[in-house]
């Protein structure tokens, strides 16, 4: 692979965590891009809110939240969720698998505008 | 500018194979580079060689195939992505018991997703089609 620069990429997450491989998938390339050092960023939206209730039970899938809560570890900088979407679940801070911070949905494009590229999965 | 577009759709979501071959032709009239095309999760199927389509209508596989061809670009396919959607490369399928023609051939080649990270870090615009 070539020089690369590093670029701010903010990871979008909007469907429900098992319905499709959407979920798994987006994980996936969010950690390529922590790998090849690129800034990476992470939101939820929409269905993929639901990505963050702490009592998932997959049967012959990953276990998302499990994969959330090892983001930090991975210095994946920033995770935020939108505030209209969030009012969607019941969650309590303790249950967050990794430190939240609401958007309100008016204010999504200012958070778009400080990314180079956004990834929707 | 350099662009590379990413698409998520599915085989059967036309109007989203469509709209993005569309944007590419768009791109190249309008003087623009494609670095690379990206193909991951369900559009993997779109680089699939033995989908058949009516005559009459639109085959989404040979529309891209003819269009990478005739522009020489890169089209990347999601190797785990297309894997577990039951493609394969010809190295892979002659590893398949039992052993079988390859699914995913040129113009397509089957890449790691470091291929992704690598135009979102060269490139000024990456567009996703879902």
């Amino acid at each position: 692979m070539t020089q690369m620069d590093v670029k701010k990429i903010l990871f979008v997450f909007r469907t429900a965590p098992y319905s499709t491989y959407q979920a798994q998938e987006g994980l996936d390339a969010l950690l390529a891009a922590r790998i090849f050092d690129q800034h990476a960023d992470i939101l939820f939206i929409d269905d993929g809110v639901y990505q963050l209730l702490p009592t998932q039970a997959p049967i012959g899938m990953a276990n998302i939240y499990k994969q959330l809560k090892s983001l930090p570890m991975y210095d994946v900088e920033s995770a935020y969720v939108c505030q209209e979407s969030l009012g969607q679940i019941s969650l309590t801070e303790g249950e967050q698998p990794l430190e939240l911070i609401a958007v309100e949905a008016a204010r999504l494009l200012d958070l778009f505008r400080q990314y180079n590229h956004i990834l929707s999965f | 500018m350099k662009y590379t577009l990413v698409l998520h759709c599915a085989g059967d979501d036309i109007e989203s194979a469509r709209t993005a071959l569309d944007f590419a032709g768009a791109l190249l009239t309008k003087g623009h580079e494609i670095f690379r095309i990206f193909f991951y999760g369900p559009a993997c199927a779109l680089a699939n060689r033995y989908c058949e389509y009516p005559e009459s209508q639109f085959n989404p596989y040979a529309s891209w195939a003819a269009f990478l061809s005739q522009n020489d670009l890169e089209a990347c396919v999601c190797i785990a992505a297309a894997n577990r959607r039951g493609l394969f490369s010809q190295q892979q399928s002659e590893q398949l018991s039992p052993p079988t023609s390859a699914t995913i051939a040129a113009p397509f080649v089957l890449t790691g997703l470091g291929q992704l990270i690598e135009a979102c870090a060269l490139c000024d615009r990456v567009i996703t089609f879902r």
